[in-house]
């Protein structure tokens, strides 16, 4: 499939990633630090905890840094970054699913724009439910809903046919919303207050 | 508006809550960690710069836009006039007429390209993807409380006019509102965007909306839930002429989810569970040299000689070939699984494509069976499902790909008996 993706290199970046790739660590680190704030903020929503979040980010950021000379296209620069971030993330979150078998809900960072749709009820359905999800369907609902990609863009991200990812993300939404109706069958069973 | 709406309408807002700033500390690390020199080397790396903001990712996005309509890659279409008002001057008005029904070539969903800002009702706004739903005389933006609706009439070859029928209270705009909006197509082989702009609206909310900070633009993504009866496709063309399109029944509870030209997505959206049929117009065996090499020898270009192709890879598991004739074309179909241990060893996915270097993809996609002309990845075969395909030659040395696949093994044989029924239906209409 051929079209624009949304993280697309800004043209005034070329000369930083081509710095970067000829082994320029401040180039680098300007790269990164346009970037951070983005790709922090995607980990986190996929992770759902700062810390791994830091984590998996640490982690891809050096991975990039180590495999930048290989990247023969520069303005697929956001994209490869993209997709580094994203399987940091997967692979940070399936050490959780092996190593936490009690999920908690934590209390969310720092709630910005918030009102009155999302109840504090609702936002700790959402956290159980989404934690209940494979680490690559969040991912895929990360992609789509808090960076707002269509569906060719995230193909071109994750690296996977565009097909499949119309069927992932239909999973994605099926298994969330089966998430949260469990949700809803257990609070009914163990008799919360509504 | 497909029934995963509300969901999706749940978890945009949701994700727009957190923390949106990167710790310095990471930075930090992270230099130390690829140079292994001291930190204070790395003192003047500490200031930071301000993000992207909403408004530069735009600019971006407009960019890459440009450059794709500047390489040749896309095509400009606009409408050819259906009524009779003259195109309209910077001074049009939405109330010259009542204009006539939107072209039929806009009823879909689309899904903004980039963000957009929609009020909160508290005096801010929250940056989220909006869906725009279009149909002959309406324009729908769902919002997270209550839909904004708008009546829509054609007042010119590329503009539209839009009067407010019903809209949030919290948004500033009354009923009645009217504005206009120049729009125009771009299209390339992977899909299709709509552009509104010249925005003249008495609703500054549904400007930010429509046409945001940027370039106005918006993603095809899906014509939404299906009634049941027939259909045609709207972007499948796949006999690659404006009369070659794929018509096709459905029950209800089925939803297109995805077209492109070359590629049709048909998926339960309510009853079976996760069955899907994608339709792919021009499906070439992937390479599966083991050097990744581009140029190695391709399967033969018949349905049975693909077939008999697929049978020879290794991992695979291969169910007939059984002769099949779809639409007035003939073909087989087959039913693939991957063999239980078995490793990939060469796929487009895993290296991000012959002579690229994208990296590791995210999801473990052990087989690539089809790539498309450009040699991109159009059908895989996971570890953990089934699908059947059904190939069909299309008459001009090329074969098309019906793959039918469910969420998982078990769900296989109910999928099919969900799934063949429509197929059974399809008609191409070259």
């Amino acid at each position: 499939m051929t079209r624009p993706v949304t993280t697309a290199t800004p043209l005034i970046d070329r000369d930083l990633v081509s710095s970067a790739r000829s082994r320029d660590r401040e180039a680098y680190a300007d790269l990164i630090r346009v970037r951070g704030d983005r790709l922090f903020a995607l980990a986190h929503r996929i992770l759902r905890d700062v810390d791994r979040a830091e984590d998996a980010l640490q982690e891809a950021l050096v991975l990039a840094w180590r495999d930048l000379p290989g990247l023969r296209d520069l303005d697929r620069f956001d994209a490869w970054l993209h997709r580094l971030v994203v399987r940091a993330c997967v692979t940070e979150a399936r050490r959780e699913r092996r190593h936490i078998a009690n999920l908690h809900v934590l209390p969310i960072d720092v709630p910005t724009g918030s009102d009155d749709f999302l109840s504090v009820g609702d936002r700790d359905e959402l956290e159980r439910g989404f934690r209940r999800l494979a680490p690559e369907q969040r991912a895929l609902l990360v992609l789509r809903h808090f960076e707002g990609h269509g569906v060719a863009e995230i193909a071109a991200i994750l690296g996977i046919p565009v097909g499949t990812v119309g069927s992932r993300l239909h999973h994605a939404h099926r298994a969330m919303r089966a998430a949260l109706e469990a949700d809803t069958r257990v609070i009914a069973i163990g008799g919360r207050p509504a | 508006m497909t029934r995963d709406n509300d969901i999706e309408r749940v978890l945009e807002h949701w994700f727009g809550e957190g923390p949106t700033r990167m710790p310095d500390r990471v930075l930090v690390t992270v230099t130390e960690r690829i140079d292994g020199l001291p930190k204070r080397r790395f003192g003047r790396l500490l200031p930071r710069f301000d993000a992207m903001t909403a408004g530069t990712r735009l600019a971006a996005i407009a960019a890459a836009i440009v450059v794709a309509v500047g390489g040749g890659a896309a095509i400009l279409t606009r409408f050819p006039s259906v009524g009779t008002t003259p195109s309209p001057t910077a001074s049009a008005s939405p109330s010259a007429g009542p204009g006539s029904p939107l072209p039929s070539a806009l009823y879909a969903t689309w899904a903004s390209f980039g963000l957009r800002q929609i009020p909160d009702g508290n005096g801010g706004s929250h940056s989220v993807r909006v869906d725009l739903t279009i149909g002959p005389t309406t324009v729908k933006i769902p919002s997270f409380k209550a839909d904004i609706i708008s009546s829509a009439s054609l007042i010119g070859t590329d503009t539209i006019a839009l009067r407010t029928v019903s809209l949030p209270t919290s948004w500033g705009c009354q009923a009645g509102d009217e504005g206009t909006y120049t729009f125009a197509l771009l299209t390339d082989r992977g899909g299709e965007y709509l552009t509104l702009s010249d925005a003249r609206d008495a609703c500054s909310a549904r400007v930010h909306i429509l046409v945001g900070a940027g370039s106005g633009t918006w993603d095809r993504t899906e014509m939404g839930d299906l009634t049941a009866g027939e259909h045609v496709s709207t972007l499948f063309r796949p006999f690659e002429n404006d009369a070659g399109r794929l018509a096709y029944t459905v029950p209800s509870g089925w939803a297109d989810n995805y077209e492109c030209a070359n590629c049709l997505y048909l998926a339960r959206s309510s009853g079976a569970a996760g069955t899907a049929i994608g339709l792919y117009g021009d499906a070439i065996p992937a390479s599966q040299d083991a050097a990744c090499n581009p140029s190695s020898p391709r399967a033969g270009a018949t349905a049975v000689e693909v077939a008999t192709w697929l049978k020879t890879l290794e991992g695979l598991v291969v169910g007939g070939p059984e002769p099949v004739i779809v639409g007035g074309l003939s073909g087989v179909t087959v039913d693939l699984s991957i063999a239980p241990g078995w490793t990939n060893r060469c796929s487009y996915s895993q290296s991000g494509g012959p002579g690229d270097s994208m990296g590791p993809p995210v999801y473990d996609s052990p087989l690539d069976i089809f790539s498309d002309a450009s040699g991109a990845p159009m059908l895989s075969l996971a570890l953990d499902t089934k699908a059947r395909y059904i190939l069909l030659d299309r008459g001009d040395g090329r074969v098309l790909v019906i793959g039918i696949s469910t969420t998982d093994t078990s769900t296989f044989d109910a999928g099919l008996a969900d799934a063949m029924p429509v197929v059974e239906t399809f008609e191409f209409r070259p």
